[in-house]
């Protein structure tokens, strides 16, 4: 149904207003089984989520990548109730969120750094110092008799611009400086460790001995990775065939210029006085040493920008999943290409551009090796960054007295408590109080908030309206949604169907009823591969309610017999099946009551376009 | 013990569990790790019409509302200089110093914050120390800062 009248208002409004788009995300089994909500700002989108091991966090995504996870992979509709709001609320609340996003994410942080702070102070007093050297690991160990390769000309030649820029006595200065800082760390370590900032304050990032450590031991790595002219090591690197973008013409050009980018940010990095610099000159320095292999093979070669302790899933398991790796291959190959293409266009690269090359070479060889030989596929699951790390003995610095290593060890230990307890307080998950959905509403009252005014008064004031985040029962998703287009001036409420309504309309709109009644089971589905995510039934019960509960009886038959059947195979595929059948079961439930909850997954979906919008009145739902 | 009892308690175990929020690494975002659908790197990467891509203004946005942030917090500028890394680095930005989007960035922060312009003449000068990469730190710290010509 379209509702011309708020159509024609809305897109009156797009031209002279902003829009603030609060997500309600339909159910589906895996997590959020109740739904979820989100609030969409422009090209970002907040929501909150659960993390391990019981904490309700801020997550921001890219609002295509939002849409793409849940309303394609996931397989859910997503309904967007739009309110127009002033371009100034529309930037109070994007940074409000924003802002509170990356407090969250240093606070969190600071927890992880004071745990390897422990594990360092432990490993010293035990008496094997080490620390992790960020982007050694490209150049293998330093100083090993053996390990010295052939000079190449990249380093050779950036040792001397530097040299020539800032002297040799700079260098031997800055090798001092590092040794010093690890000579002293002994004594540094008897200093008491600062309290926790006052609750309620963004607690500062902490400058510890371990990093401390690792940031001079980083920077002695780099001097030395120079002084050699080291090459890069076997394995750090992926090469793409020159068949799928061959570095030529304007893309060579664009890679030499942007080497001598690179070279010229490193000679000047060597005046810098910041602290991590020993990891930005091994980033530098390997990135050249990789677009120098580009140039004088003709094919891309970039850094292996996955960690060594990469999340892995093996191909049985995208299998299981329904991923299909030639798919994969060939969608990843096409963005490869695309991506040559548009920086063959770009006369400066930033170092994200160089990083999306990174990225999708990384993928990409990641998938045809696990076609080639059934090795395990790597996941990155944050931005590409040349960091691979290596350990390295700090032998330096001395040993640790077992008084002082105690008192360190104990300090590190109560500052991670109170730190932790704080956080828990602050940001526990709780099904009922303290969820996605109520965060989500206390989160705006607080972007919104003016010093004196009642949180309701203020949020009319700015948007029109008010959701309190702990009234009745808005703590369930499409209750608070319902809130929402009930209380705020909610100009259209568009609806997203589901990848597969989608793919299903499209078809039906081609070949008549018969691609409805083939799209409707699992059996004959072409757009649809059963997977291991999904638990097992015969009939898609999200289109039609009337037919669901019958549909539903035979999804819960399915599912019994899917038990058991998976019983006697349950020591052979570690009750795989058997799961299936009981999820199958229990997700059958609801349709025996007109619910739908289960809609189906998807591992990948290649690029698709022209995905239907439906617009309703305001408040249809 | 009762199998049927415990298969029971099983499945409201999950219904409870499964109910509740989003995980932060659901199924669906590691498989979109893998293999993004949508040509979602490419369009990172890409310009829009005023020129920048949408990663470089996602960056600026980020330095901006750190910078923001550290001013309301009353943080010194070290602090924010100690966590302008991290915020980098999850754009996947290592030399900082060398992009100009940190020092907008850093300028449109304190703006945002009602910085005084003492303050930003303050700021600009500490972190235009220290070597050719911040050569220009302070003059683009200010651009940031001066309101828009329109």
């Amino acid at each position: 149904m379209l509702c011309v009248a708020a159509a024609v208002g809305a897109q009156r409004a797009a031209a002279e207003e902003s829009f603030v788009d609060f997500l309600y995300i339909d159910a589906n089994e895996d997590s959020a089984s109740g739904g979820h909500v989100a609030l969409r700002l422009g090209d970002r989108t907040f929501h909150f989520g659960h993390h391990a091991p019981g904490f309700l966090r801020l997550d921001r995504d890219d609002s295509a990548t939002f849409e793409r996870v849940y309303g394609t992979l996931e397989n859910r509709n997503i309904r967007i109730l739009r309110v127009p709001v002033s371009p100034e609320v529309h930037a109070r609340l994007r940074g409000s969120f924003n802002e509170r996003f990356l407090v969250e994410s240093e606070e969190f942080a600071a927890l992880e750094n004071l745990a390897r702070d422990r594990a360092f102070a432990t490993a010293w007093a035990a008496g094997r110092p080490d620390v992790g050297v960020r982007g050694a690991d490209y150049f293998g160990a330093a100083r090993t008799p053996g390990a010295r390769g052939e000079p190449e000309d990249v380093l050779l030649r950036l040792r001397r611009l530097v040299l020539a820029r800032v002297g040799s006595e700079a260098l031997v200065g800055m090798e001092e400086r590092a040794r010093r800082t690890l000579e002293r760390l002994a004594v540094e370590a008897r200093e008491p460790i600062a309290v926790l900032a006052a609750e309620g304050r963004h607690p500062p990032l902490g400058y510890g001995l371990r990093q401390r450590a690792s940031d001079a031991r980083s920077m002695l790595e780099a001097l030395d990775v120079l002084e050699r002219a080291a090459p890069l090591r076997e394995g750090t690197w992926v090469e793409i065939p020159a068949e799928v973008l061959p570095v030529e013409g304007r893309l060579r050009e664009r890679l030499a210029a942007h080497a001598q980018r690179i070279e010229r940010g490193l000679i000047a990095a060597f005046s810098s006085p910041r602290r991590d610099l020993g990891f930005v000159v091994l980033a530098g320095m390997a990135r050249l040493r990789a677009i120098e292999r580009s140039l004088q093979g003709g094919r891309l070669v970039v850094l292996d920008v996955f960690p060594q302790q990469a999340m892995r899933i093996s191909v049985a398991e995208i299998g299981r999943q329904g991923g299909r790796l030639p798919l994969i291959a060939e969608a990843l190959a096409g963005e490869l290409v695309e991506v040559g293409g548009i920086l063959e266009e770009r006369s400066l690269w930033r170092e994200s551009d160089y990083g999306a090359l990174e990225l999708l070479a990384g993928r990409y060889r990641e998938i045809h090796r696990a076609i080639a030989d059934g090795s395990d596929v790597r996941v990155l699951l944050r931005a590409p960054l040349p960091d691979r790390e290596a350990r390295r003995p700090i032998g330096e610095i001395g040993v640790l007295p077992v008084d002082v290593a105690s008192r360190r060890i104990e300090a590190l230990q109560a500052r991670e408590r109170a730190l932790s307890t704080r956080l828990l307080a602050q940001h526990r998950y709780h099904l009922l109080d303290h969820n996605c959905v109520s965060e989500l509403f206390a989160q705006i009252e607080r972007a919104v908030a003016e010093p004196g005014v009642a949180p309701r008064e203020a949020s009319r004031a700015l948007l029109g309206g008010h959701v309190a985040p702990h009234e009745g029962l808005s703590f369930i998703p499409f209750v608070g949604a319902a809130s929402f287009a009930r209380e705020l001036p909610v100009v259209a409420s568009i609806e997203k169907p589901s990848y597969r309504r989608r793919r299903v309309a499209k078809m039906v709109s081609e070949e008549g009823m018969v691609a409805r009644l083939r799209e409707s089971n699992v059996l004959t589905s072409t757009i649809y591969i059963p997977n291991s995510l999904d638990s097992s039934f015969l009939f898609f019960t999200d289109e039609r309610v009337a037919t669901r509960p019958l549909f539903g009886v035979a999804n819960l038959l399915w599912g019994v017999a899917a038990t058991a059947g998976g019983l006697p195979l349950a020591p052979f595929d570690g009750g795989q099946r058997l799961a299936s059948g009981l999820r199958g079961v229990l997700w059958s439930l609801p349709e025996l009551a007109f619910f739908n909850v289960r809609k189906g997954s998807f591992f990948f979906v290649p690029d698709e376009s022209g995905a239907g919008m439906r617009q309703d009145a305001p408040g249809a739902s | 013990m009762n199998p049927c009892r415990n298969a029971i308690f099983a499945l409201i175990a999950l219904a409870l569990t499964s109910a509740g929020c989003s995980f932060s690494y659901s199924s669906a975002s590691i498989s979109d790790s893998i293999a993004s659908s949508s040509k979602s790197v490419s369009d990172s990467i890409s310009s829009s019409s005023g020129g920048s891509s949408a990663s470089e203004k996602a960056y600026r946005e980020d330095v901006r509302d750190y910078t923001a942030r550290a001013v309301k917090d009353k943080r010194s500028v070290e602090a924010l200089e100690a966590g302008l890394p991290g915020v980098a680095e999850t754009h996947g930005v290592t030399d900082w110093e060398a992009d100009q989007s940190t020092w907008l960035g850093v300028g449109e922060g304190l703006r945002k914050a009602k910085a005084t312009q003492e303050m930003v003449d303050a700021w600009g000068q500490k972190l235009s120390q220290g070597g050719a990469s911040r050569a220009s730190a302070a003059r683009l710290i200010q651009q940031g800062y001066a309101p828009d010509p329109s």
